[in-house]
């Protein structure tokens, strides 16, 4: 456990201390809104989390060290992007991927758009975020992320 | 219904791998764990946490600070409640979705999800450790900005009018009022039937108390659906 999600359970129990000690009624009214909303996602995430599993199983992310090889800082760059696209990975595991993939060859550049991607834009969260926000918003913020991760990392590439 | 269908696919998925290869299944249900102990860790927190928000704090301050008129305060202040999340990015689809019925405008929405997902705290410094402080820092330099651009852009595109029409969350309220009012569908509302006038309180349109068949009780029940009472508390 990592120390914001440590800090996040802190302020949670806190408030909660807070709210019973201001009003119960508004409490336990707050504890429904809350229980609903994790009712309304459990069923979902769990189905997406145990894909995610079973794509990681079956295509490690060190797979993408094959595609990288010898090819242009711009078509890994690409690649790279397109892996984070469809993947969904947590930062401890991916950083560490990351820095192994640097120490093999790949180029910085790469792997800031991997690293932004992989993040930010989500095929395998779409479902969940179409549920939410319609598809005419899910589509448009994750073509529009991963742009900006391909620039994002083009900048980078200037600078590093 | 569309929930099931996401879990029946993924019960299928996971038949046919334990069929072809039980090593790969096991390898797979391992995989799912770490990730669900991760999502038991932040996600009932999280939840708390809007629960308490949509009670207590007030639809005005919400517009004052992530609405439409907040500007560059708005915007940054997106940014930074992003920061400090904890948590992948479907974690951070419901807290938004409470900030958006609640005032925020779209294209903070998009800001505080980009955030949640690319710049937060716990993230940038494992990123740090392995890719160096450089690499971490000029990344980041370069995010803020575009990802603040990328909510004014996606805000200019999507207005909230068609989130809230197609959101599949805003059609459950609609089936839960559905369920409140009587059913008669006998038009004295004006409208065809009762799943009409539903969708239009639904949407804000329309008062419960336009359904001469509500009791006061049930009337209350119904704006307390809609989250209504935190407007007058």
């Amino acid at each position: 456990m990592d120390v914001t999600t440590i800090g996040l359970i802190v302020l949670a129990v806190s408030l909660l201390i807070w709210s019973t000690w201001k009003s119960k009624i508004k409490t336990k009214k707050s504890l429904k809104v809350a229980k609903d909303m994790f009712k309304g996602i459990v069923v979902e995430v769990i189905s997406i989390l145990a894909l995610i599993g079973l794509f990681l199983t079956l295509v490690p992310p060190e797979t993408i060290r094959v595609f990288l090889g010898d090819t242009s800082v711009t078509v890994a760059t690409l690649i790279s992007a397109s892996f984070g696209t469809v993947t969904l990975i947590p930062a401890f595991v991916a950083f560490p991927l990351a820095a192994s993939l640097v120490d093999a060859g790949a180029h910085l550049v790469s792997m800031a758009a991997f690293i932004t991607t992989l993040t930010m834009v989500g095929f395998i969260t779409a479902p969940i975020e179409i549920e939410y926000f319609g598809k005419k918003f899910t589509f448009v913020r994750n073509v529009l992320s991963f742009v900006a991760a391909i620039l994002i990392s083009l900048g980078m590439g200037l600078i590093l | 219904m569309k929930e099931n269908k996401m879990a029946t696919f993924t019960i299928f998925a996971y038949l046919v791998v334990l069929i072809y290869s039980p090593s790969l299944f096991f390898d797979s249900l391992k995989m799912t764990s770490m990730y669900f102990m991760e999502m038991l860790e932040i996600l009932p927190a999280v939840f708390i946490v809007m629960g308490l928000v949509e009670v207590w704090v007030s639809r005005d301050t919400i517009i004052g600070i992530f609405g439409k008129g907040a500007g560059l305060k708005g915007r940054l202040a997106s940014v930074l409640v992003g920061s400090f999340s904890a948590g992948p990015i479907y974690a951070a689809f419901p807290v938004c979705y409470t900030l958006l019925k609640k005032g925020s405008s779209v294209s903070n929405i998009v800001i505080i999800l980009s955030a949640w997902a690319v710049v937060k705290t716990p993230m940038l410094i494992v990123e740090a450790q392995f890719m160096g402080l450089s690499f971490m820092f000029t990344r980041y330099i370069f995010t803020v900005p575009a990802i603040i651009l990328i909510g004014m852009i996606t805000g200019k595109v999507i207005s909230k009018e068609y989130i809230v029409k197609n959101s599949r969350k805003e059609g459950l309220l609609v089936e839960k009022i559905d369920q409140e009012l009587p059913g008669h569908n006998c038009g004295a509302c004006g409208y065809d039937s009762c799943h009409d006038a539903a969708e239009e309180i639904a949407e804000g349109e329309e008062s419960p108390d336009v359904c001469v068949h509500l009791e006061k009780e049930e009337e209350k029940k119904m704006e307390r659906l809609m989250g209504k009472e935190v407007l007058e508390a």
